[in-house]
């Protein structure tokens, strides 16, 4: 399809985003909000465009196109071209950040309240840096896009949420500290590649070709440096102290992209890196992973059940389900896989959909604490509804997106080749008790917002006294909550119930590109 | 007339420039304080002219010149370029100064165009007696300019300055003294024809390591890193300028050219130089971060840049030097964009504390989003010529050999700190603030310099490979 053009989709966020900061542009709130919301809408229907068109059964990569500039590639002479594909994988990942930096700007209406000249065009450069990294298909193009995310999410973080924290210090410092490793690894393995093929390349597709030939420990080096990439993005527990508080003190939108998105760059790079590059060192370390996969999430776990922040609550909530992906990853068998993919998909609508109900819940009560909280549901009904099916599906029952992907990734355990048997079944049950763990933390905030008396002031008819000892009557909007909150829980709440139902539905989008790694993984 | 003729056909650039240091000196003397705008266009004048007659040097093949003492190749042109470039935007951006100093204007200008010929010549140098007589010329005009402002910190800094040069100055002499001793020549090509069979000892790479640390003087890189801050403290912002740039890509230009000749019989010279770079790396990194005036904080980057640089000439061969040019060239015009954004600053609010720079972003949006590329670069960050140049670098020492890991690794690891030092002025421009920063548009030149370095420093990401190409051509003319 002619019209279906890789960088257009890539780069089309990052030229709106100029527009709106040129001096042309009206400097109005509405005009600059409705501008961005109305090309997100449209840059997800662009992306959806690629699905329908995608052939699944094609092996390989489809929509492939080379960058140029003035005929010539981006660094010709180092081999590094600027060559943007999709595979089934990609275009996952691609779908799902389209559609949460849609709903993170129509879920932005009502949290963000200052400087929307600069917000606005930062979310969508964000956007852009994400799907370069989703659809870059040279190592050192994934890695200019990995790190062009940074600058916007510094100031993302920084300016919008709470201002004397130094989380996003933190969160720059961690990543980028994580991916000189990464490049590291890059670079090697792109030299000693060149060494063996005589072929200066830094495509994905011809490295994968050419890496059998190592020794096994220096691959085992390669492999651990890009893995400690991915593994501070993920995060893997040794290294996840940057996600709560990041969480924490950023607003609901961009926490939304934060765990919505940007941890699935880690579980990305993982399987197009690690295993894809790496098969046979990768079913090595597979028990490690598992381990690590394990301690992640009953640490994750431990850590929500003793938070008494609702939003810190989420966060921990997203560091345990990313322990199910790191064990389904490394399970080697195609349900575990598979499983690991449908995760981090269904991961990115539940913790939007928890993150934002949070959202939602601060902006009312201005307290995150649960102890403060109680007897929503009499104030906000539908939020209520709505956020039963979020954290339904957080809990992982059945008919929910959460059941399909833990179901898969315990029966990959099951189904899995690693040896010792008494392994495997220990790992399972702790990853049953890790679900149960889950189950207690999710209901308790569920509970305890919700449910429970109504505490006086959070009566809609009310009287508060505001700062500068005023009475002030506090009206909350028609049932609770606004129009576009409503929007963005119905539609992540409806993508829950849908890909809880018809799993299906994601997993043939990537099921041939699964099986091409799993065979490489084989031989 | 062999004199006129090598002049002729090589050496047109630096008599056009040597030239104006005598119009300069001879105005000085007429034009009285009421002219001194004419100063300006005269020095703009004279690099332009000059840069026109590099276009009419014989580069290929080399030419020797002056018995064979002085030569003209690409590469020595490629290098002239890039200090006639940078003397252009700095001229640009030193109207303030010479408004300040009027009577002063046209001495300014004559000494800073000795610098330029100091610094030329030392590009050109093909023996170690015309390498110290530019390094001198070089030297003692950066003192004279640093000295300009009168006041009491300059005076401190220049001596400061001076007697660092002059220690420097004398390891290299004793560094050349002896490799005299073991090959009994001072010019270049005689010295590799000497060294042409020879084994190589300690005391010849002790020699060279002299030699080297004598030239961490001009590029400001350890040993002699420690007079950096202080000299940019108490210099005017132009003239900052020009020390963080001109003298260390003369000194870069010489220094390769050096280390080409003398590295393979100098054993564990390169891992010296390797050690020299990161210490360098490591002491520019942790100055910078406790450091609250910005000039200071110049002096520390550019010495973080400078240790870089300098890592990937720990191996000389041609892909280190084609990246070490592209790092020079991004490091050029990073550098310009930066200085012309914090003395344009500094010209309306007669601040140089980092905390003057509280709430710029929300007063002036365009210059922060410049300055937002322009530390994003010096960070090593995309979209910009800086995350390129890093990546060069880096990729040039990955590529030699898994030795070689750990020196990467540490210069990765100080570059995750790096990231750290740029982001500090950039979370400080963020601050909220109730206070109206007035910056008038009146600086012209300074902001055509912001703004264009910054479009060139974007720009050289992009459209990299054809820059990339040419400075590998350019080293492997070498």
């Amino acid at each position: 399809m002619n019209f279906l053009s890789i960088p257009v989709l890539i780069f089309s966020p990052l030229i709106v985003a100029l527009l709106i900061l040129s001096p042309f542009f009206p400097n109005n709130e509405i005009k600059i909000r409705r501008f961005s919301k109305a090309f997100a809408i449209l840059h997800f229907i662009y992306s959806t465009l690629f699905l329908l068109f995608f052939n699944p059964t094609n092996f390989g990569w489809s929509y492939q196109k080379e960058l140029t500039f003035f005929n010539v590639s981006w660094l010709k002479t180092l081999g590094i071209t600027a060559t943007f594909g999709m595979d089934g994988l990609s275009l996952v990942f691609v779908i799902l950040t389209s559609f949460l930096v849609m709903l993170a700007i129509i879920a932005s209406k009502s949290m963000i309240r200052t400087k929307h000249r600069i917000y606005y065009p930062l979310i969508l450069i964000l956007q852009s840096a994400l799907l370069g990294v989703f659809c870059a298909k040279d190592v050192f193009l994934f890695f200019l896009f990995w790190e062009l995310e940074l600058i916007p999410m510094y100031f993302l973080i920084s300016q919008w949420g709470d201002r004397d924290s130094s989380a996003a210090m933190k969160y720059v410092v961690y990543t980028f500290f994580g991916s000189m490793l990464m490049l590291l690894g890059m670079l090697v393995l792109y030299f000693y590649s060149f060494s063996i093929s005589g072929v200066l390349t830094a495509d994905i597709e011809s490295l994968s070709m050419s890496e059998n030939v190592f020794a096994m420990w220096f691959q085992a080096f390669i492999f651990l440096c890009l893995l400690f990439g991915f593994a501070v993005k993920l995060p893997i527990v040794p290294f996840h102290n940057w996600l709560a508080e990041a969480q924490v003190s950023s607003v609901t939108p961009v926490s939304i992209l934060m765990a919505g998105v940007l941890l699935k760059m880690g579980g990305y790079g993982i399987i197009r890196f690690n295993i894809g590059l790496f098969p046979e060192v990768f079913s090595n370390f597979a028990p490690l992973l598992i381990i690590l996969g394990v301690v992640n999430l009953l640490y994750g776990a431990c850590l929500a059940i003793v938070q008494t922040d609702i939003k810190k609550i989420v966060a921990y909530f997203s560091l345990s389900s990313m322990g199910l992906v790191l064990v389904g990853l490394g399970s080697l068998s195609e349900a575990g896989f598979e499983g690991a993919v449908f995760q981090m998909v269904s991961h990115g609508l539940i913790a939007s959909g928890l993150l934002m109900l949070v959202g939602i819940i601060y902006l009312r009560t201005k307290t995150r604490e649960i102890s403060a909280l109680g007897g929503l549901s009499q104030v906000m009904p539908i939020c209520m509804y709505l956020g039963l099916i979020i954290c339904l599906g957080a809990i992982g029952v059945p008919l929910f997106s959460g059941f399909p992907a833990g179901f898969m990734v315990l029966v990959g355990l099951l189904l899995s080749d690693i040896e010792p048997q008494a392994f495997l079944v220990c790992m399972i049950v702790l990853c049953v008790l890790g679900a149960v763990l889950s189950a207690g933390y999710i209901l308790r905030l569920f509970h305890k917002t919700f449910f429970g008396s109504v505490l006086s002031q959070f009566r809609a008819d009310t009287v508060q006294i505001d700062e500068d000892g005023n009475e002030i009557t506090v009206v909350y909007p028609k049932r609770g909550i606004t129009k576009s909150e409503i929007v963005v829980l119905s539609l992540l709440a409806f993508a829950i119930i849908f890909f809880g139902v018809f799993p299906n539905s994601v997993l043939d989008i990537f099921e041939v590109t699964s099986d091409i790694i799993l065979d490489f993984m084989k031989v | 007339m062999d004199f006129l003729t090598d002049i002729k056909v090589a050496f047109l650039p630096e008599l056009i420039i040597a030239g104006f240091v005598f119009i300069n000196i001879f105005l000085s003397l007429f034009f009285n304080k009421k002219f001194y705008k004419t100063s300006q266009w005269i020095a703009i004048l004279g690099v332009l002219s000059a840069f026109a007659a590099i276009g009419m040097v014989q580069a290929e093949p080399t030419y020797q010149a002056f018995n064979n003492s002085l030569i003209c190749n690409v590469y020595t042109v490629f290098f002239k370029s890039l200090i006639l470039v940078a003397s252009f935007f700095v001229i640009l951006i030193s109207h303030k100064v010479i408004k300040k100093k009027r009577a002063k204007a046209f001495e300014h200008f004559s000494i800073l165009f000795c610098a330029i010929l100091g610094a030329m010549l030392l590009v050109s140098a093909n023996d170690f007696l015309s390498a110290f007589a530019a390094l001198e010329m070089l030297g003692i005009s950066c003192y004279l300019l640093s000295a300009l402002l009168k006041n009491y910190r300059a005076k401190e800094s220049s001596l400061k300055y001076l007697i660092s040069g002059i220690v420097a100055s004398a390891v290299f002499l004793f560094g050349v003294s002896y490799i005299y001793g073991i090959t009994g020549t001072i010019n270049f090509d005689n010295l590799m024809l000497a060294l042409e069979g020879y084994q190589g000892s300690m005391l010849f790479a002790l020699a060279s390591i002299m030699v080297v640390s004598a030239l961490t003087m001009r590029i400001s890189a350890m040993p002699f890193a420690n007079y950096v801050p202080d000299v940019y403290n108490g210099s005017s912002y132009p003239v900052g300028a020009f020390l963080s740039i001109v003298p260390v890509v003369a000194g870069f230009s010489f220094l390769s050219r050096f280390l080409l000749i003398v590295s393979p019989y100098s054993p564990a010279l390169g891992v010296v130089i390797m050690i020299f770079a990161l210490l360098t790396i490591c002491y520019g990194v942790y100055g910078a971060l406790r450091q609250t005036d910005m000039r200071r904080f110049m002096g520390y980057s550019s010495t973080i840049q400078s240790g870089f640089m300098l890592l990937v000439l720990g191996v000389v061969n041609a892909y280190n030097i084609s990246s070490l040019l592209y790092y020079l060239i991004c490091y050029l015009f990073m550098a310009l964009a930066l200085w012309a954004g914090l003395s344009m600053f500094y010209n309306s609010t007669g601040r140089d504390d980092i905390g003057a720079y509280r709430g710029v972003a929300y007063s002036r949006p365009f210059y922060t989003t410049a300055m937002i590329f322009v530390l994003m670069a010096f960070a090593g960050l995309p979209p910009t010529s800086g995350f390129l140049a890093k990546f060069f670098v880096m990729s040039a020492i990955a590529r030699l050999g898994f030795m070689y890991i750990i020196f990467l690794l540490v210069a990765l690891l100080l570059m995750v700190v790096g990231v750290c030092v740029y982001l500090k002025p950039l979370r400080v421009m963020f601050e909220k603030t109730s206070e109206n920063i007035n910056m008038p548009n009146k600086a012209v030149f300074t902001k055509i310099t912001l703004y264009v370095c910054t479009a060139v420093t974007i720009l050289l990401c992009l459209y990299s490979a054809k820059i990339i190409e040419f400075c590998e051509l350019i080293a492997y003319s070498l």
